[in-house]
């Protein structure tokens, strides 16, 4: 059985981040996506 | 008539005749100017004043008045303006000074010609504190990482320069003579700082409700973060209500005289147009605000968000009081599966039961749990739903209750549906919409059919009669209780509450009442035991199939000759 995943303060750090730019209340599913865009910054870049 | 106290605080001269005129005259200017200012001109014409005084019985007045000015020079004085005589004097009774008019510091100057702005000194150039790059991006903390990873040998040898550093000190506070000590070069003590090197979370392989989960226990609990049902904002940014907005809405929903959904109250309470900007943002305001107020509690979902407060009117029956079903409905709690898939099914089917029908409610078993939406906050008691009936044009308010530890769940507030359209045992499917707190409830239309079915009369003592009935709906024939089948029930009583607590006590009751007659016992095929006992309490095939099968005490038994039928044996119940 898998341990469930834990963000780490760079993750939270991140998120508020992300939250602190919106104006408008954010859906849970937009925070998994930034999170996934930030886990993989490369991809982005390009 | 004109009156005004002579208080001269002056001395006039001349005659007796001047002076007495001179005191009047300065008493009539006084007067005049009894608003201006101590020193300023009072001017009155002279040819004015020797009118005042003739018609006060004065003769030769302006003669009079010539002589007593010239008498009384350091008070008054006459002056040529446009070629009339004027006297003019102050109210201090003093010649008036002429005043140069111009650079007066008056307010007309003041407010025409304002004082240029005072020159400021230039403010110096303010440097910006810049973070280092090294903590703005990624790559370049790991380039600068490897740049001092890289010169290990350097490392070493200053490790090694401090060793030494600190022998040769303690050297010398032991006061040995070692000269070549202190010569030894002044090397500053290396330090090493060591940055942490954080890496964002690979969460490639992880699925989004593993990754909502732990979103939600990290940021839930953070006093900075504002979270209501899948809505998160920075707690700084949501609008905050005053007592008075608080009062306001909760005096509406008493008004209301029902819960109401966030977009209702934003609307009519709080004035922010749909569409508008800000809409969105109060709404989630009023969500998360309201829920951390005691005197509100949020009955809704996540689509349709309906609050509600105290002292507003319970949706459905008034027959039982909530608790009292909850308690009914309690065996459901073991027929729950562990874990439910909330909103997994798309519509469910269910035949109505008698008990369902006159308190206008639906059991919230398995089935329903798997159609209906989870709770969306902790401890949430309840949650009003919208069934919708397209065959009767018709919206209901229903509430349904989520199951307590002790206590099963079910839905209120139809009871109308079903008197208007229904009759017991028919059937009736529930199905989804895309909007999970609205659902859409259907029967079978059928052309009218008659019959004499059973219902509880209510006008004096409670009984149960049969009375003819013409119903337009599709029916579950096994659950129909007619008379032909259930006649031992006409007139009954309803059962006393203690009896009808234990479902045993139910079915032996209602052997009783529907079972054939047999040397002593009774016997049901197992259909109408099921349609009879729902006529006292909620039972499913399951509690009663169990309850029969599993008597101890042996009042029940399987009918080994009939199909599906079981017997009863008076005088041992359970």
């Amino acid at each position: 059985m898998s341990t469930p995943v834990k963000l780490n303060d760079e993750d939270v750090a991140y998120l508020l981040q992300f939250l602190r730019n919106t104006s408008q209340p954010v859906t849970t599913q937009q925070l998994i996506d930034a999170l996934r865009r930030h886990s993989r910054p490369s991809e982005v870049a390009s | 008539m004109l009156s005004h106290p002579l208080e001269l605080d002056v001395q006039f001269a001349g005659s007796d005749e001047d002076r007495d005129l001179a005191a009047k005259l300065l008493g009539l200017m006084r007067a005049r100017g009894r608003f201006m200012s101590a020193n300023a001109p009072i001017r009155l014409s002279l040819e004015t004043i020797a009118e005042y005084f003739e018609g006060t019985g004065v003769t030769g007045a302006e003669t009079r008045l010539r002589a007593a000015v010239a008498a009384n020079a350091p008070i008054f004085a006459i002056e040529e303006i446009d070629g009339q005589s004027v006297v003019v004097t102050t109210r201090r009774g003093i010649r008036a000074v002429e005043v140069d008019g111009q650079g007066r510091h008056d307010f007309a100057q003041r407010l025409m010609t304002p004082q240029p702005k005072p020159e400021r000194p230039p403010v110096p150039v303010r440097e910006r504190p810049r973070i280092d790059e090294r903590w703005s991006t990624l790559q370049v903390t790991l380039d600068y990482l490897e740049e001092e990873a890289a010169p290990a040998d350097t490392v070493v040898e200053t490790e090694v320069v401090e060793a030494t550093l600190e022998v040769e000190m303690a050297a010398v506070d032991e006061q040995a003579v070692e000269p070549v000590a202190a010569e030894a070069p002044v090397i500053p003590p290396a330090r090493t700082i060591t940055i942490p090197v954080v890496t964002p979370t690979d969460v490639t392989g992880i699925d989004d409700l593993e990754l909502a989960a732990a979103i939600r226990q990290r940021l839930a609990a953070d006093p900075r973060v504002a979270n209501f049902g899948e809505q998160w904002l920075m707690e700084d940014r949501v609008p905050r209500f005053s007592r008075g907005d608080l009062r306001r809405l909760r005096e509406y929903l008493q008004e209301q005289e029902q819960p109401l959904a966030d977009d209702v109250l934003a609307q009519d309470v709080l004035g922010v147009r749909a569409g508008s900007a800000e809409f969105e943002l109060t709404r989630f305001a009023i969500d998360y605000r309201l829920s951390r107020e005691k005197e509100f509690e949020f009955v809704g979902t996540t689509n349709q968000r309906f609050w509600s407060t105290n002292g507003l009117p319970p949706i459905g029956t008034t027959r039982r009081k909530p608790n009292e079903l909850g308690t009914d409905y309690r065996f459901l709690l073991d027929e729950m599966t562990e874990g439910p898939a909330y909103r997994s099914v798309e519509s469910v089917d269910h035949v109505l039961t008698f008990f369902e029908y006159i308190h206008g409610l639906l059991p919230y078993d398995s089935q329903m749990q798997r159609l209906l939406p989870a709770p969306l906050q902790p401890n949430q008691r309840g949650a009003v739903l919208t069934f919708e009936t397209p065959q009767s044009y018709t919206t209901y308010l229903v509430e349904l209750r989520y199951p307590t530890p002790n206590r099963g769940g079910f839905i209120l507030g139809l009871d109308d549906f079903y008197t208007e359209n229904l009759v017991p045992g028919a059937i009736i499917s529930i199905s989804r919409t895309e909007n999970d707190g609205h659902y859409r409830v259907e029967y079978l239309a059928e052309s009218g059919q008659n019959g004499r079915l059973l219902e509880l009369d209510e006008r004096r003592a409670q009984r149960y009669v049969f009375r003819p009935t013409t119903f337009a709906c599709g029916v579950e024939p096994r659950m129909l209780l007619t008379e032909d089948r259930m006649s031992g029930l006409n007139g009954e009583k309803p059962l006393d509450e203690k009896v009808r607590r234990r479902p045993e006590s139910v079915v032996a009751a209602t052997f009783e009442r529907i079972g054939q007659h047999r040397g002593g016992n009774y016997s049901a095929d197992f259909d109408t035991l099921l349609a009879g006992v729902n006529v006292e309490r909620p039972m499913t095939e399951t509690l009663l199939r169990s309850t029969l099968e599993n008597d101890d005490t042996g009042a029940f038994s399987r009918d080994p000759e009939g199909q599906d039928v079981y017997t009863y044996v008076p005088g041992t119940t359970p």
